[in-house]
């Protein structure tokens, strides 16, 4: 990886976006990019998967997608660290519906590690951290109304 | 599947199985009603005092 020690490392997420039924065209490219260019992801691997209707699937780099596909989203290509494995691309295949496009992409969380830095400096350290399911938020919001009724 | 061969080799790291999540798209309007919340929880504070 360029630059960057596994100690200034921000935390690293995955998000699956399925495109069903269409081909993917690069249409995200432009609000990805905006936030790689202010330093709030990088881009750590981006794979493409096409799961046919008979549940089969194929992979593809970023490299080899062409440019109606990958539009502008070949600048991050530099930064692919390749940390995916193929084991990982046919876990991610399995969640996918059948004649849909996905982008499987891994990112570090930039904005994180000056953050986390900070806190190591101030001798914190973390516990934990985890992702709150949207739902649980509407749901307690909802449980909330619902007493004041 | 025309993946690069140093894929095929290289340990899991996302892990199985993975989950669909459901397709809910939070709002601002689910923020602001947190904030909200917050004030009221903040006046019935400084009501029992």
């Amino acid at each position: 990886m360029p630059e960057n020690t596994l100690d200034e490392l921000g935390p690293v997420d995955y998000l699956v976006i399925e495109f069903p039924g269409s081909k993917f065209n690069g249409e995200i490219a432009p609000a990805l990019l905006d936030l790689v260019d202010r330093d709030i992801v990088r881009v750590l691997d981006l794979i493409m998967i096409y799961k046919e209707t008979d549940g089969s699937f194929d992979a593809f780099e970023l490299s080899d997608l062409d440019d109606s596909e990958a539009g502008d989203l070949r600048r991050v290509e530099t930064d692919v660290a390749e940390v995916l494995s193929a084991d990982d691309v046919a876990n991610v295949a399995t969640a996918l519906e059948p004649g849909s496009t996905a982008a499987l992409l891994v990112y570090e969380n930039r904005w994180a590690a000056p953050f986390a830095s900070a806190v190591r400096h101030a001798g914190g350290q973390l516990v934990a951290s985890g992702r709150i399911p949207i739902q649980s938020i509407i749901a307690s919001f909802e449980a909330d109304l619902e007493e004041g009724d | 599947m025309p993946m690069v061969a140093r894929r095929m080799a290289r340990r899991s790291v996302i892990g199985a199985p993975v989950a669909r999540t459901a397709a809910v798209v939070g709002t601002a309007a689910v923020v602001a009603h947190g904030v909200d919340r917050r004030q009221d929880r903040r006046e019935d504070r400084r009501d029992r005092r």
